[in-house]
């Protein structure tokens, strides 16, 4: 037992590279996808509406019943405050803390037309770890350059401790957690997916009927679905799999890229063919890219200076005070028109976001497995050639 | 560059754990498991928001689309541009859709009510956020149809609807 958790602390405690760098540049990723999230949605649209299918939520009961105009505008412009805060890294625990309940309360406003559609990841679980297992301040944020400019010791970007690592493991097990589950709930259920061979080949022709009426596109494989629908059964098969399989997240970093492979080509179908948006869970995903490696290569560029210049130039002080006039600027404007600039004026949706996301992230994906694959083989050439310039020697 | 220190004592590649950054991987633990115990606890309640599992279509049967398929849509005059007409499923983000389909149904009553009134003040402002305009008097809601031919892409020919079915016409509620 004792050496099952000595296992368990050493999986927790591993050193990740460049951790303190990647989880500050993911703070910034994170508040920045987040705003695009919030911009998706007018919470205005609230206002009067009438009650929905599930008004009788507990967590509900906390918020008023018929929230006012005011109340409204107010969730929305308060959370794009803290996100604004939170990106630039000012008081970063009480930014993190206000987007955690703001967000919240957002998300319990909604949950009455849906709970499903949630995004429960970013707005809740990720600011909750991010809460407990601090650190997204201490590195690329105006609270650090102050401290440092009072003489504090900086954190390097490549400090690799295991602290800054905690919210991307515990990231890992609750998707190892939440996509079996939905396996577990198809199979046990009552039995629709494992009953029915057409399940899949319907939902996605009735997707296309529906989307081509909003004025969206076509499924192009609509009509050989439509004579081929048993095949439906394999493909349910093959989601139950996927969706089981996802306790390997935790098998080693081969098996987790792969993984995330299959999950963008899954969720870009999803989108596309179903109607299904996983926009949200991008921030999540987003916790396991090296954004210190990828900004270490950029750094060195012109742009990247071009644009880093008149911040270093300014200071921690005035910048903190150009970040709140930029964020008193966009928060006094959101519901006018500001938030559309966060989606390029509805060019960037929750379907058309995974037609930039799916292809770049597979190919990051895949060159990352084919330099781990080179690397393997370059190691056993070397083992290979140690071992017969030693039987030589002797 | 944008850093600050650890107060925490650490060295930069670990070796054995402080107590300090060990209490925090306590603390980090205990939440994670109680967000996994949640999780498994509720299942597939969501009663329990914020703490739901994932059913993800777990029980769906879904039937062949029909050889017709309708959709609900909104007809309003703007005082400074004409009439504009657009689906009621578009009014907000398609997840959220399950927003409309009450207002709409509550809107288009046959009874007056103080609800229907509500109702139509919500959609009123339902196409004002959309369109970015409140200025129009009064909103016409009605039903498209079209054929559909699932052996084509597309399998509805959007521009050419069968018939538009009238649902209900009305003044915006002031």
């Amino acid at each position: 037992m004792s050496t099952l958790l000595a296992r368990f602390d050493q999986w927790w405690t591993r050193p990740l590279p460049n951790a303190a760098g990647r989880y500050g540049l993911y703070r910034m990723v994170f508040a920045l996808s987040y705003l695009w999230h919030v911009s998706e949605f007018d919470l205005r649209a609230l206002f009067g509406a009438p009650s929905g299918p599930e008004p009788f939520l507990p967590f509900l009961q906390l918020l008023p019943a018929s929230p006012s105009m005011g109340f409204l505008q107010g969730v929305d412009v308060l959370l794009v405050l803290s996100l604004f805060l939170l990106a630039a890294g000012i008081r970063v625990p009480l930014s993190t803390a206000l987007v955690l309940v703001v967000g919240l309360i957002r998300e319990a406003l909604l949950s009455e037309y849906g709970v499903e559609n949630g995004n429960l990841m970013p707005i809740v679980f990720i600011p909750l770890l991010a809460l407990v297992a601090p650190g997204w301040g201490h590195t690329y944020s105006l609270d650090a350059w102050s401290a440092q400019r009072r003489g504090e010791a900086p954190v390097s970007p490549a400090n690799d401790s295991w602290r800054y690592a905690l919210t991307v493991r515990s990231v890992l097990i609750l998707l190892a957690v939440l996509f079996p589950m939905a396996g577990w709930f198809k199979v046990t259920g009552d039995g629709t997916w494992l009953r029915y061979d057409d399940l899949l080949p319907m939902l996605l022709l009735r997707r296309s009927v529906d989307s081509v009426v909003m004025g969206w596109w076509a499924n192009p494989l609509g009509p050989w679905l439509s004579a081929h629908a048993s095949i439906g059964y394999w493909l349910q098969i093959g989601v139950v799999a996927f969706e089981l399989s996802f306790v390997l997240l935790l098998a080693g970093t081969t098996a987790r890229r792969m993984l995330f492979a299959a999950l963008l080509v899954f969720h870009a179908v999803s989108a596309l063919w179903v109607m299904v948006s996983f926009g949200g869970m991008l921030a999540a995903y987003a916790l396991f890219v090296d954004w210190e490696s990828l900004w270490q290569r950029v750094r060195g560029l012109a742009v990247a200076d071009i644009l880093r210049r008149p911040f270093v130039a300014l200071g921690p002080h005035r910048c903190l005070a150009v970040v709140c006039i930029v964020a008193a600027v966009v928060t006094g404007t959101w519901h006018a028109g500001t938030r559309h600039a966060f989606t390029l004026g509805g060019l960037i949706n929750w379907r058309t976001i995974w037609f930039v996301v799916t292809p770049v992230g597979l190919g990051a994906i895949l060159v990352s497995l084919w330099r781990d694959l080179e690397r393997r083989r370059f190691t056993s050439r070397e083992s290979g050639r140690a071992v017969i310039a030693d039987r030589v020697h002797q | 560059m944008l850093t600050r220190p650890i107060r925490l004592s650490m060295s930069l590649t670990e070796g054995e754990p402080t107590v300090s950054s060990r209490s925090t991987l306590r603390v980090v633990q205990l939440v994670l498991g109680l967000l996994v115990a949640g999780l498994l606890f509720v299942g597939r309640s969501e009663h329990y928001f914020p703490i739901t599992g994932w059913p993800l279509y777990e029980s769906i049967r879904i039937a062949r689309p029909d050889a017709s398929v309708n959709a609900t849509y909104l007809g309003v005059s703007l005082r400074d541009g004409g009439p504009r007409e657009l689906p009621a499923q578009r009014l907000v983000e398609y997840s959220r859709a399950g927003l409309i389909q009450g207002t709409i149904d509550a809107a288009t009553a046959r009874q007056d009510s103080p609800a229907r009134t509500a109702a139509r003040q919500h959609l009123a402002l339902l196409i004002s956020l959309k369109l970015g305009t409140p200025t129009f008097d009064s909103i016409r809601v009605f039903q498209r149809v079209w054929t559909v031919d699932l052996e084509r892409v597309p399998p509805v020919n959007i521009a050419r609807p069968v018939m538009s079915v009238p649902v209900d016409q009305f003044a915006v509620p002031r």
